[in-house]
């Protein structure tokens, strides 16, 4: 049986950013995740961690328990776990981890990381999707929308 | 009457690729058939008649949830659907694509009580997004959908704006304007995400099955809904392939 370090994440307590949910998921919930996740890979947690709603590079000691500890893979709840105080998801780290472990997996995004060809895919895509991030979010991307609309509406 | 996307929001299109789209078909009303322990028999009356199999809502829906999970894990829909309707898609969202990951089933029994509430997709979801609506059967009248097109939908948003307490008034716009889709088999909805769509009761003595799912450029603004958790890349060009390839190395040094 394999042996995971399982990452859950206490999101803050606020409404669920994304419309349409009511709440975040809550530890337990995230952990009853973890069992269904964990019964269809056939295996099992040698570590639980709780992080909070900021940056992993953020929390102590958590490179030290990443890097000690023996295990087949890391099983994260969330991709939010990986994110920067400027909201983009951190790929470098998610490059250590995968140089890390053999195996990572995201549930709620569905995110498996077992060949370097999943690796490359799914980086990818978050790169892709940083720089959407930073360009919907700056002030220039908004102006261009808008003067781009406003020229359409007077065609 | 013919509608244009660009004008309109919405367009009724006919399949590129009959033959896959049949094969596809076929794939759903098996994937049905097992999950009943039914022996098929012949396609459109599988389909039309699929409700005769049920005994209540609650039932109908069960089957639903079951069939969309078995479809998502079976048939890989999205990369189906999209060649199925390339030459409709492609000038739509371009060379990099992001496919919904998981297709949402309707079923729509007669007389089934809970039809679609009218709804828009954008916002949240990116206005950036096109829908395809494809149904594994001929739908008609209330067996079918409805829009509403770009003009009246943006008229029912500034009637709620200045408006936001006069109900009938809105339902006004609606019953007025709101046309109710003729799709038939080997073909597809496609429509804009900003549109308020949505579905009444059923009255016809046939069931509806259909598929809608969602795709977007890579590059698009993302809109609220996780693009991470509920897209995955369909295809990339060759640029982009450089372009990716060039910036993930530089991310990892």
């Amino acid at each position: 049986m394999k042996q995971y370090l399982g990452v859950l994440h206490r999101f803050e307590e606020k409404l669920y950013a994304e419309p349409g949910i009511k709440h975040s998921p809550t530890i337990e919930d995230q952990k009853k995740a973890f069992s269904i996740f964990l019964q269809n890979h056939n295996g099992q947690l040698s570590t639980e961690l709780v992080l909070d709603d900021e940056p992993i590079i953020g929390q102590l000691g958590f490179n030290n328990i990443v890097s000690n500890i023996v295990s087949d893979g890391i099983i994260f709840f969330t991709i939010e776990s990986l994110r920067k105080p400027n909201a983009l998801i951190d790929i470098e780290l998610l490059g250590r981890l995968y140089e890390t472990f053999d195996d990572v997996f995201i549930i709620l995004e569905s995110l498996s990381i077992t060949s370097h060809f999943e690796f490359e895919a799914i980086a990818s895509k978050i790169i892709v999707n940083n720089e959407c991030i930073q360009r919907d979010s700056s002030v220039d991307w908004k102006n261009l929308i808008q003067n781009s609309a406003a020229s359409l509406d007077s065609q | 009457m013919n509608h244009s996307f660009q004008t309109d929001g919405f367009e009724i299109v006919q399949a590129n690729d009959l033959s896959a789209l049949t094969l596809l078909r076929k794939q759903v009303r098996d994937l049905s058939f097992k999950l009943l322990d039914k022996t098929p028999s012949e396609i459109d009356r599988d389909l039309n008649f699929l409700h005769e199999y049920f005994d209540s809502p609650k039932a109908a829906n069960e089957f639903r949830l079951k069939l969309t999970t078995n479809i998502s894990e079976q048939i890989d829909s999205g990369q189906l659907i999209y060649e199925i309707f390339r030459s409709h898609l492609e000038p739509l969202v371009g060379f990099d694509v992001l496919v919904q990951k998981t297709p949402n089933l309707v079923f729509q029994p007669p007389e089934y009580p809970v039809p679609t509430e009218l709804h828009r997709d954008a916002p949240a979801n990116s206005p950036y997004e096109v829908v395809v609506w494809l149904p594994f059967v001929d739908c008609f009248r209330t067996k079918s959908m409805y829009v509403l097109n770009r003009h009246y939908t943006q008229k029912a948003i500034e009637h709620y704006s200045s408006h936001p307490d006069d109900k009938d008034g809105f339902d006004e716009i609606l019953l007025n304007h709101a046309e109710l889709m003729e799709v038939p088999f080997g073909s597809a909805l496609i429509f804009w995400s900003g549109l308020f769509h949505g579905s009444i009761i059923n009255k016809e003595e046939e069931s509806r099955l259909s598929l809608n799912i969602r795709y977007k450029n890579l590059f698009s603004p993302l809109g609220l809904k996780d693009s991470l958790r509920y897209f995955s890349i369909l295809k990339t060009s060759p640029l982009t392939n450089l372009g990716l390839d060039f910036q993930l190395r530089e991310q990892l040094k």
